[in-house]
């Protein structure tokens, strides 16, 4: 080869920064977690946490909130800053301890029996969860007796496809994850709090 | 994890304004029943930390940019 043309591209080479979306807060507030885990983090198979408090101080320390606020405010701005992070999967959480973790397609995902990263029994949790469609689900096997028949319907009728027999026996099952009607969640919700 | 019996009566102890910024959260984010069980264990566990009822009322009224 003699010579190159050289195209414009719309292709972005580099990712775009992971803190791009934070808000102020969640970035000192990250950046303090960072910084707490190099100083006060404890190595638990693999993974490096701090506990809240460790964690409040340094973004206290950090400057989460300004000089003249209130202990009240400085302690909301930490807890908005902590359920963004945790909601939106930039932290992770599990019994009072907190890290920051991998990024997607690391070793973790290579070699999922591997407790590197994430306990097994993450519970991160945050106003914005939707559901636990993984984690809690599924079967522990694929013989159709390890698979449980959903109940009859009210109307008598069977579950599943209309029109079609159920595959192997097992009645039609929502896959775990698929979106779920808002006037669900709204009775759901007016059924926990008429209000 | 608490069961949904416990966490019924648990819920019925939050305040008003508490309740009601739940309720938005799980409308706008589709709570299922058993998020229901997990977010008020949770929340339950945070007041008995000490963590501000208000703080929590106003973690739930955040509407996250997707």
């Amino acid at each position: 080869m003699d010579s190159a043309v050289l195209v414009p591209s719309d292709i972005q080479i580099f990712p775009a920064s992971t803190t791009g979306r934070l808000s102020a807060g969640q970035r000192i507030a990250l950046d303090a977690l960072r910084s707490a885990l190099m100083a006060h983090g404890a190595e638990d198979n693999g993974v490096v946490t701090v506990s809240e408090d460790e964690w409040r101080e340094a973004a206290y320390d950090a400057g989460i909130a300004s000089i003249e606020a209130t202990q009240s405010a400085r302690r909301k701005a930490f807890l908005r800053a902590r359920l963004d992070l945790v909601s939106s999967g930039k932290v992770s959480t599990d019994d009072g301890r907190y890290w920051i973790p991998s990024p997607s397609g690391t070793k973790r995902d290579k070699t999922p029996t591997e407790s590197y990263n994430i306990p097994t029994n993450d519970t991160s949790f945050s106003p914005n969860d939707r559901h636990f469609g993984s984690g809690t689900s599924g079967t522990s096997g694929t013989k159709r007796d390890n698979v449980p028949s959903c109940p009859a319907r009210q109307d008598g009728s069977e579950a599943g496809q209309s029109g079609t027999h159920p595959f192997r026996g097992v009645p039609h099952v929502p896959p775990a994850g698929a979106p779920m009607l808002e006037d669900d969640a709204q009775a759901i919700a007016d059924d926990w709090c008429p209000e | 994890m608490m069961t949904p019996d416990a966490a019924r009566l648990m819920f019925a102890t939050f305040s008003s304004d508490l309740k009601v910024a739940m309720k938005g959260a799980a409308i706008r984010n589709e709570w299922r029943a058993d998020t229901w069980t997990l977010q008020v264990g949770l929340v339950s566990d945070a007041l008995l930390r000490g963590e501000d009822p208000e703080a929590l009322e106003d973690a739930y009224s955040i509407i996250l940019e997707s």
